[in-house]
């Protein structure tokens, strides 16, 4: 068949099926999540005329995505565990509220090829991938496996066997060449990953990475490989239906990173020419075709200072950063996984996507940067953020809302889009300067420092750009601070207190910070 | 009628003394402002919880502020500024450098996971005692300074309170604190 024969027949099939997309379209969706995530989904289901059904923890009771929500139901309990990973009791809660298809948003049940399939079991549609292709890409090892064998490149190392004994991972070790990169099988996220320069360090790096993963993963099996001394983290959105259309939606650079999570990612980025974003671009398309992808995923690379990449991993879900890609697309992800889910073939080709501008987006953290990036407790008092055309925001909390010590301290996403990467930097200082939150600490301006530094500027920076990053500033406080201070303090009752609190910040074992990293 | 308050912000040694009070009883928005040993006139306008407006030299700008006990927050420009306000005569004791505590608390609530010392251990700085959990992240309380382990008040897999003592700490042998 011709080509031009199969596009119109595929035309013609996308026609009829958006004619009974209409019928197929599912009437109710569950989200298996909270915070950020759950009220985007929930935004493009009531776009879309779709019931949102929210679940949530007993801390998150009041929460926006339970306020935002057309129905939620509680899950008894406190941690993740008893809560939103609670595969039994979700499932459950989808079949009695006649929920047709259940979006798991990212983390939590995401990437468990089992909850997949309890979705399929209970005759409920789970938006993403099968549970074999999550199962197969959640395991880094087959995942290198299956697409080194599919002629994408993959970065030297070891991974026969993941239960291998110290003998033989110091045996590879010397073979791949110090240093090395220890890796949960089942890791993701900077979990059970660890750098070792010599014996020693893996040695005590391999005992470290199995703890973390065994406690995050429940998998103890590790892999070795080269590690990339100046590497760049750049990811391509990939997208495939249920008739093998398979796209990708171009890169998102994601190097400013700290404790090996992301925190700033862009698009496009600035380390790529057209002749290598072509070239990874058919690498990630053909990691998609490789594995039958359906649904929206991602392929993440590193790229070396001499402009070679390698497959790093297939996230099998909606990315934290996919803002960006649907500023330069303008497209809706979430609509289009639902649609793909309902059995819809994908509305465009690949000829058809043409990103435009620069966009960037800022994750908002309720951590110190100056401590080590601790995570900040406590009652959001203000959180009001410059939204408005070029500029979005993507918000779990409003003003009042508590974060708590429960789960990841993520708060909200800030994105901006611009012509020019000049422009979309200069918005993003700009709308990180009017974000006013209090309550709670933030990295709103150290993240503003870190866009106005000139080496971001230049784009010149790696994954380690942040580990030398200085936070610390000692500028003089402004007359309007203390003016506004005094005015707070105006009813203050008058209490005497002693400098405790400087004392123990002096002598604070927290002033040694770096001993903070993702389990 | 004018009081004074000394406000010590969290990262400058300084505290800072201020006082406000209204020019005139007729005109809500007009303040003296006394800021250590200047004087100026502000405009402050406040809208809702916490937020206002102030104009000061011509320039008008935008803050927000809360406070909670002694612990006042501003944000302003971009920036979150944490103060405590203290009385006129400044903090007692002032900071003392790295002294060796003899008590070292959870920053935060979260569960213990490994305990890398026992009672009696000899430590030296920055050696790791605990190792904790959080927000799904481990952190690791080290030893500020040179000591001996008097006590462990916590057990691997508790969960504790922000706040909550996990660990005693003594000089050793009757050595300086500050390595």
């Amino acid at each position: 068949m011709d080509d031009e024969l199969k596009i119109a027949l595929l035309t013609e099939q996308w026609h009829v099926n958006r004619e009974r997309g209409a019928s197929l379209m599912f009437k109710k969706v569950l989200i298996a999540n909270r915070g950020e995530v759950a009220v985007r989904i929930t935004n493009t289901l009531q776009q879309m005329g779709i019931v949102a059904v929210a679940v949530h923890s007993q801390p998150d009771r009041w929460g926006l995505h339970v306020r935002r929500a057309d129905e939620a139901y509680a899950l008894e309990g406190e941690s993740a565990a008893d809560t939103y990973l609670r595969i039994d009791r979700i499932i459950d809660i989808a079949k009695s509220c006649g929920a047709d298809a259940i979006h798991p948003g990212y983390g939590f049940l995401s990437e468990n090829a089992e909850f997949a399939q309890a979705c399929s079991d209970a005759g409920i549609v789970f938006i993403g991938p099968s549970p074999d292709v999550i199962r197969k890409m959640g395991d880094k090892m087959i995942a290198k496996t299956t697409l080194a064998d599919a002629g994408v490149p993959v970065v030297p190392g070891y991974w026969d066997d993941g239960n291998a004994d110290v003998a033989t991972l110091e045996k590879q070790a010397e073979r791949i060449g110090y240093p090395v990169l220890i890796k949960a099988a089942a890791g993701g996220g900077g979990k059970g990953m660890r750098v070792a320069r010599d014996v020693k360090e893996l040695r005590s790096g391999l005992d470290v990475a199995r703890r973390e993963s065994v406690s995050a993963f429940g998998d103890d099996r590790v892999f070795l490989e080269k590690y990339v001394a100046s590497p760049r983290h750049v990811e391509f959105q990939i997208f495939g239906d249920s008739t093998g259309r398979t796209v990708h939606m171009f890169e998102r650079e994601c190097s400013i990173q700290r404790r090996h999570q992301k925190i700033i990612e862009e698009s496009p980025s600035p380390a790529l020419t057209p002749e290598l974003r072509d070239e990874m671009a058919t690498a990630a398309v053909r990691t998609a075709q490789a594995i039958g992808y359906e649904g929206a995923g991602t392929v993440e690379f590193i790229l070396d200072e001499s402009g070679a990449f390698y497959f790093l991993e297939v996230n099998t879900r909606l990315q934290v950063e996919h803002p960006i890609t649907e500023m330069r697309l303008r497209l809706d992800l979430v609509r289009l996984q639902i649609e793909v889910a309902a059995g819809l073939p994908l509305p465009f080709e690949q000829v058809d996507l043409v990103p435009t501008g620069h966009a960037i987006e800022c994750r908002v953290y309720a951590e110190d940067a100056a401590r080590g990036f601790l995570p900040s407790v406590g009652t959001i008092r203000h959180f009001d953020a410059p939204v408005g055309a070029n500029v979005r925001l993507d918000s779990g909390v409003q003003a009042g809302d508590e974060v708590t010590v429960y789960y990841d301290p993520m708060l909200a996403k800030l994105v901006v889009w611009g012509m020019s990467r000049e422009e979309a930097l200069s918005r993003m200082v700009w709308a990180l300067r009017r974000f006013a939150v209090t309550g709670v600490t933030t990295n709103i301006a150290f993240m503003a420092k870190v866009i106005g530094d000139p080496a971001f500027v230049r784009g010149e920076y790696d994954t380690h750009f942040l580990d030398s990053f200085a936070v610390e500033d000692h500028e003089s406080i402004p007359d309007e601070v203390l003016v506004a201070s005094a005015m707070m303090a105006r009813d203050a009752k008058k209490q005497v207190h002693g400098s405790q609190s400087a004392a123990t910040a002096a002598a604070s074992p927290w002033r040694d910070a770096g001993g903070w990293r993702g389990v | 009628m004018s009081r004074k308050i000394t406000l010590q912000h969290a990262s400058q040694s300084e505290p800072v003394s201020v006082s406000i009070e209204k020019v005139a009883e007729g005109s809500p928005n007009d303040f003296h402002v006394v800021l250590g040993d200047r004087r100026i006139d502000a405009e402050i306008e406040l809208f809702g919880s916490g937020a206002g407006w102030i104009r000061l030299g011509g320039k008008v700008v935008r803050f927000y502020g809360h406070r909670q006990g002694d612990d006042i927050q501003v944000w302003y420009g971009g920036k979150v500024y944490d103060f405590k306000t203290v009385d006129a005569e400044g903090p007692k004791g002032a900071v003392r450098g790295a002294v060796l505590l003899p008590e070292l608390t959870a920053p935060m609530p979260g569960t213990i996971l490994r305990i890398l010392v026992a009672d009696g251990d000899e430590l030296s700085a920055h050696q790791p005692l605990i190792i904790m959990e959080s927000m799904k992240m481990e952190m690791t309380i080290s030893a500020p300074a040179v000591g001996c382990v008097k006590e462990i008040t916590c057990s691997e897999g508790d969960l504790v309170e922000m706040g909550a003592l996990l660990i005693r700490l003594e000089d050793s042998g009757g050595g300086a604190g500050d390595e």
